[in-house]
């Protein structure tokens, strides 16, 4: 042990004399606050449309006067460790809205009427298939927080490492060392306790300094965001110490440094430029997904047919009732159902409410029957990403992001299981509906009560009698409508999002500890094989 | 005591390197290895020191195997390559410290100072940078390692050639005192002038085998450069 660190100690001095060493101060100084002050200014924007949303949400539901009106909408909180890495989040919306019509499929990022469901502008592509259609595969890490240490520190430990063994032959020094009562694992070691000395440090720094300019810049720092950092400093390190052992194996391999060098650098550049877009390429290509354009031409004959049988039920009840006069003197609608309706006669609004009865629930029915067609879509997403995480594998740059993704809650996997999320909280809106009878009653449509409802006499009266006011008459009676009591919503189930958790984050961390720990194990057999076997002459 | 036993060395090719040298280099004893390039000197060296495996035979130090005892072994054996090897950013003191801990001690500075004072080395340059030292000065430091590691058993592998003429004089001087400490010291060179100086006994490899074998007193009669010359050219049976 004594021996590890003596040589540990040796080369942790000859390294800190090195160009590399400055190489390693200059990028880390170069690159980390650049990507954490944008990290930071992207957060904040996010936080701010956030929080504007969700007061506008929270006044939108405070101000609804009909229960047709009300379409909750739910704000995905912006992640405080997104700064240290987004993922795929700047791909991603903020917002859903709670319809009967449709279930939310990914969070909404835009409110134009050309962007489609999955929250942004596609373009128009001939074909079956939506090659490159995969929002959470269109991502290029490596400008985040973590990305740029993944990216930095993976090369510095090919930089340090690749020539450990073999720049030591080239000058003799190892005929030297072996020369003295030293094991051969003992050097190895002592190499790489080195290697570690020179660059846990920095790490530890980028993280702490981080951690201080969160503090800085005001940033909530809750638990789970202090453990995040922890963990993605662990995660950081033990990728690290992969990519050491990578530079150790292949100064084992090269027979000379310029070729270690050279094999390095490529593989650097291959890891960081070439396996992720060929880890995405080969996903689209093993698990190509349908184009959403298509999904939504399907999705559009179901509302077809729905319309036309809500229109039936409409007629259905509107016989029934004898329904004479098929107007209001106050009419507001919309889409998803939205009627606010006041100064009915009797048979109109009970045909009103005797269809909402049955066409609201006809409604959720073809929301579950578009959801069979949205729900096999998002599994074909869901593979692609599976697939293109196993092909990552390859790469343990690629392991490390995706993981930090996860730690930091930005990953698909994130997004996909906050959409549950919201698709269970649309369960309960409807489920709450449905438990009160909000859609078999009057209050789902006019804030009228039962026993002002006119008959069709008073109606025509009613109706002439209008005609002939003034228009301050008029004005003033559209104000009283205004002023009607607004519904209250006090007890609707508020969306609440599962916040982040020490144990979420140390579960979605374990596997990929796993991973880099089997893979150090595999490396370091192969390390101590080849080094056993190294002809030091 | 180091002593060699039908120690061959064939590598993968096929070639003999080294065919059944027989060797025992007794305490205070000076051996001289001499051999043209090829002659198989440095694989001789290389067995002892454990750098390649012997095809058969065995090569010991002090009665431990280079092969089984490798760590007992290397505790008991000092070596000086030809041109010794030193970390270029660290200064002389440094390397001396490095090595000195590799052996498992942790001596005071002061000790270092000593023992490049003994070797010969200036005051100024024992915290220089050793990438600034000239040849003659790496091999005092080297020299400075092995009186560090004060084992029994030394091994130099052309320690003369590129050396001046005072610088190789002192070498010699050095090994002379260390001989005087009971050192056994096998070294391998081309040097017939300073193996007829030093040596105890020299002996001529040619072709991984010990073709000639000569005690001080017999080789102090002869013309050793005549003897050299001819086994040299002489065709192997």
């Amino acid at each position: 042990m004594n021996m590890i660190y003596s040589i540990a100690l040796k080369d942790f001095k000859q390294h800190l004399r090195s160009s590399r060493f400055f190489l390693t101060l200059l990028l880390c100084l170069l690159f980390l606050p650049f990507t954490l002050l944008t990290g930071t200014d992207d957060y904040c924007a996010r936080q701010t449309v956030c929080e504007q949303r969700q007061a506008m949400a929270d006044s939108a539901l405070n101000n609804t006067y009909v229960w047709s009106q009300v379409r909750p909408l739910v704000i995905k909180q912006t992640e405080p460790l997104s700064i240290f890495c987004q993922g795929v989040t700047s791909n991603m919306g903020t917002y859903n809205q709670i319809l009967l019509n449709t279930y939310p499929l990914l969070p909404y990022a835009y409110s134009d009427k050309d962007c489609s469901i999955i929250g942004y502008k596609q373009t128009e592509v001939q074909g079956d298939t939506g090659n490159n259609e995969n929002i959470f595969l269109n991502t290029f890490p490596c400008t985040d927080f973590t990305g740029m240490i993944g990216l930095v520190f993976s090369l510095l430990a090919l930089i340090f490492s690749y020539d450990a063994f073999s720049h030591e032959k080239e000058t003799g020094m190892l005929r030297m060392i072996f020369s003295h009562p030293v094991n051969r694992l003992t050097f190895l070691f002592g190499k790489i306790g080195g290697i570690c000395l020179v660059l846990v440090p920095p790490v530890i720094v980028c993280y702490t300094i981080s951690a201080a300019y969160l503090i800085y810049a005001g940033i909530p720092l809750s638990e789970a965001v202090w453990s995040g950092i922890v963990l993605l400093s662990m995660l950081t390190l033990s990728f690290i110490f992969v990519c050491i052992l990578i530079g150790i194996l292949i100064s084992l391999l090269a027979s000379t440094s310029e070729q270690a060098l050279t094999v390095s650098f490529l593989l650097w550049i291959g890891m960081v430029f070439i396996l992720p877009p060929v880890s995405g390429y080969l996903a689209e290509t093993i698990a190509p997904i349908p184009l959403y354009r298509n999904i939504e031409a399907k999705m559009k004959l179901l509302d077809d047919e729905r319309y036309y049988e809500l229109k039936e039920i409409r007629e259905k009840f509107e016989k029934e009732e004898k329904v004479k006069t098929m107007m209001a003197l106050f009419n507001n609608m919309g889409e998803d159902g939205f009627m606010d309706k006041w100064g009915l006669t009797m048979s109109f609004a009970r045909a009103i409410r005797r269809t909402h009865a049955e066409s609201e629930l006809t409604r959720l029915v073809y929301s579950d029957r578009k959801w069979i067609l949205q729900k096999g879509y998002l599994n074909k997403l869901k593979r692609q990403i599976r697939l293109r995480y196993w092909f990552s594998c390859f790469s343990p740059l690629q392991v490390f992001q995706e993981t930090a993704q996860h730690i930091c809650r930005t990953s698909p996997e994130n997004y996909l299981s906050y959409m549950h999320e919201v698709r269970s909280y649309r369960q309960e809106v409807w489920n709450y509906f449905i438990d009160h009878q909000l859609f078999n009653s009057y209050s789902y449509f006019t804030t009228q009560h039962e026993e002002d409802f006119m008959t069709e006499q008073k109606m025509d009266e009613v109706s002439r009698k209008y005609e002939t006011l003034s228009e301050e008459e008029k004005t003033s009676i559209l104000q009283k409508i205004e002023n009607r009591p607004k519904l209250d919503t006090r007890e609707l189930p508020r969306f609440a999002q599962q916040p982040a958790s020490i144990q979420e984050q140390v579960k979605n961390g374990v596997g990929t500890f796993l991973f880099f720990t089997v893979t150090s194990l595999i490396f370091i057999y192969i390390t101590i094989k080849m080094a056993v076997r190294y002809d030091i002459r | 005591m180091l002593q060699a036993i039908d120690l061959t060395k064939r590598y993968e090719d096929g070639s003999l390197a080294l065919d059944a040298l027989n060797l025992h280099i007794e305490e205070g004893e000076i051996f001289f290895l001499l051999g043209a390039n090829g002659a198989g000197k440095t694989t001789t060296l290389n067995l002892f020191l454990n750098f390649i495996r012997p095809t058969s035979g065995q090569a010991l130090i002090d009665g431990r195997d280079s092969v089984k005892q490798s760590l007992e072994a290397k505790r008991l054996l000092s070596y000086i390559s030809e041109n010794v090897m030193l970390y270029e950013d660290l200064s002389a003191r440094e390397n001396l410290e490095f090595f000195a801990r590799l052996n498992g001690k942790n001596l005071p500075k002061e000790t270092y100072y000593n023992l490049m004072r003994t070797v010969g080395l200036k005051e100024t340059d024992f915290e220089k940078h050793v990438k600034y030292f000239s040849k003659g000065m790496r091999q005092k430091v080297g020299l400075a390692c092995v009186l560090q590691k004060d084992t029994p058993n030394i091994l130099m592998d052309e320690p003369t050639t590129g050396l001046d003429p005072k610088s190789a004089a002192e070498l010699m001087d050095t090994l002379l005192q260390l001989k005087q400490k009971g050192k056994s010291i096998l070294l391998c060179t081309h040097d017939l002038f300073r193996a007829r100086m030093i040596a105890d006994r020299i002996g001529i490899m040619k072709e991984g085998r010990m073709v000639m074998l000569r005690h001080r007193e017999e080789f102090m009669n002869e013309d050793i450069e005549r003897i050299y010359l001819d086994y040299m050219q002489e065709v192997p049976q």
